[in-house]
This record gives C-alpha cells, sequence and structure tokens, in this order.
C-alpha cells in the first residue's frame, strides 16, 4: 500500500507471512527483501542521499500465556529481531529495547523501539497502530527534511557571501533566501500543528510511547534552533545589506553634490569672465 | 506472525489532483479529528519476492 503524506512524503507499508520469526535465516532473507523494495520504491538519488526511513513491525496473532510473558521468554530473539542485529545483546541493552510497551487490554500490547515494533493483537486489529507508527516515521523523516534544507539553505549563504572575495548580495538572492527561510518555517509549524494526540486515551499514550522512542522532541528542538540562527543570520545579512546600500546612496549624493559643485563654479568663473571661449 | 515493512522517502506533488482522504479507526478516538494530515492513497499491489506474496 502506497500513500502521500502532506503533499510531501511518500509511504509503502509491505506486509509478508513469516512462519518462524525467530529462525536463522529470517535477518539475512529480511535484509535482501528489503533491499529489493528499497531498489524498487525509492529513486536512486535519495538512496544515496540516505534521506529515507524504513521500519520493520512484527504483527503477532497470539502470544500465550500473556503478551508480557510471551516476550519475557523471546526477550533475546525478539530484540536481535527488532534491531536488525545477530550480536548477542546484554540483558540491560534487551531490557532497553524490549521496555516501551503500551497496553490496550489485557491480551493487546504494543511494544515500540526506534528500529521496529511488536504489535501483539488477537483480533488481527494492528492497523490503528500501524497508522500511528507511520506517522511518527513520517514527522522524524519531515525534521530530517527540515535539517537538510536549513544546511543547505546555510551552505548557499556561505557559498554565497563568504566564499567569493567580493560577495554578491543582491536583492534578488536575499530575497530568495528570505523566501527560503519563510518556507522551511512554515514547513516546521506544519510539522509541529498537525497532531492533537494529547491525553490519557489510549492512541495518545501509544503516540507518546512512540513521540518519546523516535526522540522527535530532540529532533524538533534541534531544527528550532537551527531555524533560530538561520533567522538571525538572515537578519544580519538583511541590515548588511540595507546598510551597504545606503552607503552607497549618500556615496551617490555626495558625487551629486560635487557635481553641483563644480557647475557652480564654473558657472561663477564664465560669469566672472575667467574663462574665454575663442 | 507477520512483518509490516515500512518505508518512508520526500516525494513531493505538484499536481495536486488526487482526492484527500483521513485518518479513520484509531483506537478510542475522540469527537474530534485529531490527525491533520492531508493523506492521499497511491494504490495496492502485490509482489512477489524470493518466492514470497508481499502485499
Amino acid at each position: 500500500m502506497r500513500q502521500r503524506y502532506d503533499g510531501v512524503v511518500q509511504m509503502v507499508e509491505c506486509h509478508y507471512d513469516l512462519r518462524d520469526p525467530f529462525a536463522v535465516s529470517v535477518l539475512p532473507d529480511r535484509t535482501k527483501i528489503q533491499s529489493v523494495l528499497q531498489s524498487r520504491y525509492l529513486p536512486e538519488a535519495i538512496r544515496k542521499s540516505g534521506l529515507f526511513e524504513e521500519y520493520s513491525i512484527l504483527l503477532v496473532k497470539e502470544a500465550r500465556p500473556t503478551p508480557d510473558k510471551w516476550i519475557e521468554k523471546n526477550a533475546h530473539a525478539l530484540a536481535n529481531m527488532i534491531r536488525s542485529q545477530r550480536d548477542v545483546f546484554e540483558q540491560n541493552e534487551i531490557g532497553e529495547v524490549l521496555s516501551s510497551r503500551t497496553r490496550y487490554s489485557a491480551r493487546e500490547l504494543t511494544l515500540i523501539d526506534w528500529e521496529g515494533a511488536i504489535i501483539i493483537a488477537p483480533g488481527e486489529d494492528y492497523q490503528s497502530d500501524i497508522a500511528l507508527l507511520k506517522i511518527g516515521n513520517y514527522q522524524l523523516l519531515r525534521y530530517r527534511m527540515l535539517d537538510r534544507s536549513i544546511e543547505d539553505l546555510l551552505d548557499k549563504i556561505n557559498e554565497s557571501f563568504f566564499q567569493n572575495r567580493r560577495p554578491r548580495a543582491t536583492r534578488g538572492l536575499i530575497r530568495q533566501i528570505a523566501e527560503h527561510k519563510l518556507e522551511i518555517m512554515l514547513n516546521f509549524e506544519r510539522a509541529e500543528q498537525s497532531l492533537l494526540l494529547i491525553g490519557d486515551w489510549y492512541t495518545a499514550k501509544l503516540y507518546e510511547s512512540i513521540h518519546n522512542e523516535f526522540y522527535l522532541k530532540d529532533w524538533k528542538e534541534s531544527v528550532r534552533a537551527k531555524l533560530d540562527n538561520l533567522e538571525n543570520i538572515v537578519e544580519t545579512i538583511q541590515e548588511n545589506f540595507v546598510l551597504s546600500f545606503e552607503t552607497l546612496m549618500e556615496r551617490l549624493q555626495m558625487l551629486g553634490w560635487v557635481l553641483l559643485l563644480i557647475g557652480y563654479l564654473y558657472l561663477y568663473a564664465l560669469d566672472a569672465g575667467w574663462i574665454h571661449f575663442p | 506472525m507477520e512483518i509490516c515493512y515500512l518505508l518512508a522517502f520526500p516525494d513531493s506533488d505538484e499536481s495536486g489532483t488526487h482526492p484527500l482522504e483521513q485518518f479513520k479507526g484509531l483506537k478510542d478516538a475522540p469527537y474530534f479529528q485529531p490527525i491533520d494530515i492531508d493523506l492521499v492513497s497511491l494504490g495496492e499491489e502485490t509482489l512477489i519476492i524470493k518466492g514470497m506474496p508481499w502485499r
């Protein structure tokens, strides 16, 4: 299933059945299959740039005797599966991977980690939680895209104003930078304000867990700090441009006065008869 | 058991011709629409990779 979010991000959701999730062959097979899916759906330029998000979710219909006990029993294998690793985890690391759990009922549990998740739902009612995980991935990517846009704009400013010996601060270039900055700020606001997942209801609790595990708060703060810096830099450039424009106008005015004075002196000399034309 | 694999990447749509949808079926959802994200479906397909169907 493919969807587009806010006209800026495409989300591909793929499912396949797994007989034994703990088999040794699962990890290499998964890696190969995901690589095939990436080459099918990801444009080459994006694949090379690394500006994309991938996330795996294990969907479990039955976990006996209880979801928590099933997780504890298979803790090591599940931690490896979530982190896509064959290496052996320490006990405390396993605890870290498997710690963030949200329960909808005694038999339904969703475990979130920043690289993968497990949804246990006897009624195979996975879609609500998958939708939230997609939103989390979308937001994470959106922050990364904003971060990249700010970096690109800073590079452009650096190239235009500091790498050239004589900075070419044109009105057009400054307008272009200001417009780009505004676009980034609006995108940031949009990423911020699109969700009202607040409160004690299940979906809000699960979203809070996703928000924490995906470090969305840290991303938001980092992007905000960069945006503030960018704003200061653009303001400084604009002030500088206004100053240099004012200096230019002052010089032109001075030149005008000098020309006027020369003309006046010339007319005075002509009038006094100091200059004679043959 | 099943594996669900998500892949998200930048992909802008200049045309804006697709019909917009809303997120539905959120568990315990309140009376208001809590998610204000423009959602557009781009289709579904089944692929066979390494002999396994991916849908």
